[in-house]
C-alpha cells in the first residue's frame, strides 16, 4: 500500500472520487498498539495522516520504535508540539479507541491484512494499483 | 634568397620554441601539498542546523487533502462527501 496509496490518492482521492479511511489492525501487538497510538496523537495535531505515511516508510524502525522515538519524529519531521505529543503517548490516551477498532474489525471477519472495504464490498490482500482502479472505475 | 631561407628558419625556430614552452608536463599523480584557493571545506558550517532525522513529507496532494474523523473514529482523507469510501484495514508492521 506504501507504492500504491499515492496513486491512488493522485488518481481519486485528490479528485473528489474516493476517501480514504484508515482502520486500525494491531496484528503485532504491542508495536502495533504504539504506533497507532502514535498517529493518533499525530492526529490530535492534525498531521495523522503524514505520521501515518511515516510510519509506513519506516516500516523497519517501528517495529523497535517507543515513546521517544515516535516523539523524535513527530518534533523533527512533522513540526508538532513535542511535549502535547508525548503526553498523548504515554499517557495512553488512545490506547481503548485502537483496541476497540481492532476488535470490531475482527468481529466484522477481518482476518487478512491488508482488507480493503470498497463502499461496503470486501477485498482481503493487498491490491496493486491497476486492481483498484479496476474496482472503483466500475462504481457510479 | 638567402634572407628569405634565413627568415623561414628563424619562424620555424620560434614554432618549435612556443611547442617546448607549452609543452605540458607529465600530470603529477601526488596529492598537492597546498591547499588550492577554492578548496572545500568537508565540514558543516558552525552556523548550519545538523537535521537529526530526513525528513520525509506526505505524497504531495495528500497534505492539501481534507483531513476528517468519520463517526467510526476513522481517519479520513478526502471530500468527506465523496461517492466512494475506500477503508484500509492495516497495521503499521
Amino acid at each position: 500500500m506504501l507504492e500504491t496509496e499515492p496513486k491512488i490518492v493522485n488518481a481519486y482521492v485528490a479528485t473528489g472520487r474516493v476517501k480514504l479511511a484508515f482502520h486500525h489492525i494491531l496484528d503485532y501487538g504491542a508495536p502495533s498498539l504504539l504506533a497507532s497510538q502514535a498517529a493518533e496523537c499525530a492526529g490530535d495535531q492534525n498531521q495523522f495522516w503524514a505520521m501515518h505515511h511515516l510510519l509506513f516508510e519506516r516500516q523497519s524502525d517501528v517495529w523497535n520504535g517507543n515513546v521517544e522515538l515516535f516523539t523524535r519524529w513527530a518534533k523533527d519531521d512533522l513540526k508538532l508540539d513535542a511535549s502535547a505529543f508525548a503526553t498523548c503517548l504515554t499517557g495512553a490516551k488512545y490506547k481503548s479507541k485502537v483496541e476497540s477498532a481492532y476488535a470490531a474489525a475482527r468481529a466484522s471477519g477481518v482476518r487478512v491484512r491488508p482488507t480493503f472495504d470498497v463502499n461496503g464490498k470486501r477485498y482481503q490482500g493487498a491490491l496493486d494499483f491497476k486492481q483498484f482502479k479496476q474496482i472503483l472505475d466500475a462504481l457510479p | 634568397m638567402r634572407h628569405v631561407l634565413i627568415l623561414i628558419l628563424m619562424f620555424a625556430l620560434s614554432a618549435c620554441g612556443a611547442q617546448g614552452a607549452t609543452a605540458v608536463a607529465p600530470t603529477s599523480t601526488a596529492a598537492p601539498t597546498t591547499a588550492a584557493p577554492r578548496a572545500l571545506s568537508t565540514a558543516a558550517p558552525a552556523s548550519a542546523a545538523v537535521p537529526t532525522s530526513t525528513a520525509i513529507a506526505p505524497a504531495p496532494t495528500a497534505s492539501a487533502l481534507s483531513e476528517s474523523v468519520n463517526p467510526s473514529g476513522e481517519h479520513v482523507l478526502g471530500k468527506p462527501d465523496a461517492p466512494i469510501t475506500l477503508t484500509d484495514y492495516s497495521d503499521f508492521l
